[in-house]
């Protein structure tokens, strides 16, 4: 474990200085994981605040204090997926990055260009499971907890989204012989 | 993956640390407040009923203003109310106009809106007979013509009546707009004056609220008469005349030997009045119960006329049968189970009750 546990102890009993410093201790990850999620530095900030406050208000509801970086970065996570539904975005992703995590799962070789167009025709909620899910490597338990749906209905998205964009890279492909 | 977030711009360690900060700020003004609210919480629970009420209000004022600016289609027949007048003085029932015309009624013109339906109760009078509700309904569309079933619910000083009858008419003025009046027979459960609630239901499930102040008209004047005539069996004893600006009524009390509404003839009694000039007074029906005491069937009730002129001195009054010529009916028990209930009056023969008079002092 990362964190002295006297402060995570101190900062579960309500010392605001002790919590203040844990937080300080994760900045930098916070900035970045968050900046992956917004792919914008005033989202990421916002996305920091509310998690600092959030965190603040529940702390002592953490009853193991060695699991204290999982539960906030769950924190973040979630405050990050709010900001981009409540404004209608997807969790951004790099193109290759996903198509390396893909790959290793599928027997077809993929083009970056074919994937990005596949799965931006997927439903919201497959996109973001997708990207959860193979981009972010959250396990399925976290995505469920973020999309506030059930771990069921987290894998079915999942089969759902790899056949559709299986279905969609492979018409993306036949479309593109023919216009060559 | 956050590799290239790392490579481009210097991490902004200052920014990051206010973010933190502010969060925890916030925490800390939430946590504080919560902590009032758990204070106060007592004192929340008694005031948060009078907030409910200012809050409708503010909330319904709002959306009238916001939809009346957004909707042309309600904004022009929100605009066409005052065509429309008074509702009382438009209808045809003497009383009301008189009642109108004289000022007795309460104006209230409070609109609220639901859905683009605004409703907007007109004016309120309340005398010895009914009261009686006057509102106009617009729509931004067509409803239906049962849309609002049969009209107001209401409350006395916010507490539902134990028993309620009355009626409810509804004109129709154009294809969204319609002016509805509501009697509601008066009850002794009714102070003189009170806070009166009224709740409209509309086919979506859509709910009207308002509430407002009434007072019973003062001028009032009450004839005792205690007329007694026992004709085929009935007892029927005529026990007072009620007279205002906006209607006269006739009170009753009528019991015959009988445990069997259906066979009874005291409910169907009505009256006939004639001024001493032989003008014919007409004649509204009102309201009454009937209750079944020691095997007799006794029924009391008050029936209801058009307002009479300071030149009239004596009133003739016949009472009649009117006997229904067909009925029948629904007996709906405990567990909602209906029974079709077979119309037996037709074998009942009227009943010739002596005329009497009665003189109007001046």
């Amino acid at each position: 474990m990362k964190h002295d546990i006297h402060t995570v102890t101190k900062a579960i009993n309500g010392d605001a200085a002790a919590f203040e410093e844990l937080l300080f201790l994760e900045e930098q990850m916070m900035y970045y994981k968050a900046l992956s999620y917004v792919d914008n530095k005033q989202d990421a900030l916002d996305a920091i605040q509310e998690t600092s406050c959030k965190a603040f208000l529940s702390i002592n509801q953490l009853q193991h204090p060695e699991y204290f970086s999982t539960w906030l970065f769950r924190i973040l996570i979630r405050e990050c997926y709010r900001l981009l539904k409540a404004r209608k975005q997807i969790i951004p992703y790099e193109e290759n990055e996903l198509l390396i995590q893909l790959e290793s799962k599928q027997d077809q070789e993929v083009e970056s260009f074919h994937l990005s167009e596949a799965l931006s025709k997927l439903k919201a909620s497959y996109q973001t499971s997708i990207i959860l899910f193979y981009y972010h490597d959250l396990p399925i338990q976290d995505i469920a907890e973020i999309m506030e749906k059930p771990v069921g209905t987290i894998k079915t998205y999942l089969r759902r989204a790899k056949k559709k964009l299986r279905i969609e890279i492979e018409r993306s492909y036949k479309l593109n012989e023919k216009t060559i | 993956m956050k590799k290239r977030y790392e490579h481009s711009d210097p991490f902004p360690e200052e920014q990051v640390r206010s973010a933190i900060q502010t969060g925890m700020e916030q925490a800390e003004k939430q946590r504080s407040k919560g902590n009032i609210h758990r204070q106060l919480n007592r004192i929340n629970k008694v005031k948060r009923k009078v907030f409910y009420a200012f809050g409708s209000v503010a909330v319904v004022f709002v959306i009238l203003v916001g939809s009346s600016y957004y909707s042309p289609a309600l904004a022009s027949s929100l605009s066409q109310i005052p065509i429309i007048g008074s509702v009382f003085g438009n209808s045809d029932l003497i009383g009301l106009e008189k009642a109108q015309k004289q000022g007795l009624t309460s104006q209230i013109g409070e609109t609220q809106t639901i859905d683009g339906i605004s409703v907007t109760l007109d004016e309120i009078l309340y005398d010895q007979n009914n009261i009686t509700i006057g509102y106009i309904i617009e729509s931004e569309k067509q409803l239906g013509e049962h849309y609002f079933g049969a009209g107001m619910d209401f409350t006395i000083n916010g507490e539902s009546p134990s028993m309620g009858s009355g009626s409810y008419r509804e004109d129709i003025q154009s294809a969204t707009t319609r002016t509805a009046i509501q009697e509601i027979n008066v009850t002794e459960e009714m102070p003189d004056s009170f806070e009166l609630g009224l709740i409209l239901h509309g086919g979506e499930e859509e709910t009207w609220y308002f509430s407002t102040p009434i007072e019973k008209i003062t001028d009032i004047r009450t004839i005792p008469i205690e007329h007694s005539q026992s004709v085929d069996g009935i007892d029927l004893t005529v026990t007072e005349l009620t007279l205002s600006e906006t209607g006269v009524s006739v009170s009753y009390e009528s019991s015959e030997a009988g445990t069997d509404f259906e066979l009874s003839r005291g409910g169907d009694i009505e009256f006939r009045m004639f001024d001493q000039d032989g003008n014919e007074i007409t004649s509204y029906s009102g309201g009454g119960t009937g209750e079944l005491v020691d095997n007799r069937l006794v029924f009391t009730s008050k029936k209801q006329f058009d307002p009479i002129g300071s030149n009239v001195t004596e009133l003739t009054i016949t009472p009649y049968t009117a006997l229904p010529t067909d009925g029948g009916g629904v007996e709906i028990d405990e567990n909602g189970v209906e029974k079709a209930l077979e119309f037996r009056g037709g074998s009942l023969e009227d009943v010739e009750f002596e005329s009497f008079k009665v003189e109007i002092p001046n």
